[in-house]
């Protein structure tokens, strides 16, 4: 049984590498802040299942890159009814407005979220192929297509915007 | 080194500061929060059974009876002999 203790305790060790993925992958602070929280919600629901195959930061791991890339598939889902709500002044624009507020983060907007995710393992993470494969529950060879996808697009972007 | 992996460079660095104390309160009151099973259970038994008793007890002609509704209905009217237009009806 787990108890808060425990709970706090891998909070404690992981939220700065929970955070750090986070705070790339989406570009908004409440989306952000939304994130982070549930991704420590689904922790907090399954470390009581947590058997131990793999290390705890790896499942942790596993658990913020595939909650992370939900989240964005979510948010994608619904744009157009959010454009609907938009059209009919039911929401304000600004709610809607999707840029970055960290400018730097800007050209990643233009990834799709398994893009996106697999580039910033492989280039900012550090982590292997191998690795993302097993985290995201891909083949290799998708993460290779998609890892090089992205690099080109992303290096279109950032000459096409010079000095970010 | 080229543009793009300087640009690389600035995303590993990016330091984006977040408010902890915000988001742990919200986090803590998402992962205390217990939902009332058996008190919701036991809730929509009792709405329910409430339901239903109020159908079988008020609406049963209607819908339990679809045949003849009209003519039940008229011959109540005619048993309460009180109404003269149904009466003119009846005895005509």
């Amino acid at each position: 049984m787990m108890t808060k203790q425990d709970f706090d305790q891998v909070y404690a060790e992981h939220k700065d590498n929970v955070w750090r993925i986070v705070s790339r992958y989406v570009f908004l602070t409440q989306d952000r802040e939304d994130l982070f929280q549930e991704i420590f919600i689904n922790i907090h629901k399954g470390l009581g299942h947590f058997k131990g195959k793999s290390a705890l930061s790896t499942w942790i791991y596993r658990i913020a890159v595939n909650t992370a890339i939900n989240h964005v598939k979510k948010q994608n889902r619904y744009k157009w009814f959010k454009n609907l709500l938009t059209n009919f002044r039911v929401i304000e624009a600004e709610e809607l407005k999707e840029e970055s507020d960290v400018s730097v983060l800007k050209p990643l907007a233009r990834l799709n979220p398994d893009q996106r995710m697999i580039l910033l393992l492989a280039e900012v993470e550090d982590k292997k192929l191998g690795e993302i494969a097993e985290l995201m529950k891909l083949p290799l060879g998708t993460v290779k297509s998609n890892l090089h996808r992205a690099r080109e697009i992303l290096k279109k972007e950032v000459n096409k915007h010079g000095e970010i | 080194m080229g543009k793009y992996e300087a640009y690389i460079e600035k995303i590993k660095k990016l330091d984006v500061k977040f408010n902890e104390h915000k988001i742990l309160a919200k986090i803590e009151a998402k992962t205390k929060a217990h939902r009332p099973v058996f008190q919701l259970a036991f809730a929509g038994v009792l709405l329910t059974a409430l339901i239903f008793s109020f159908v079988y007890f008020n609406m049963r002609p209607f819908v339990f009876d679809s045949q003849s509704t009209l003519s039940d209905y008229l011959f109540q009217q005619e048993e309460s002999g009180d109404n003269a237009v149904l009466s003119y009806v009846f005895t005509e």
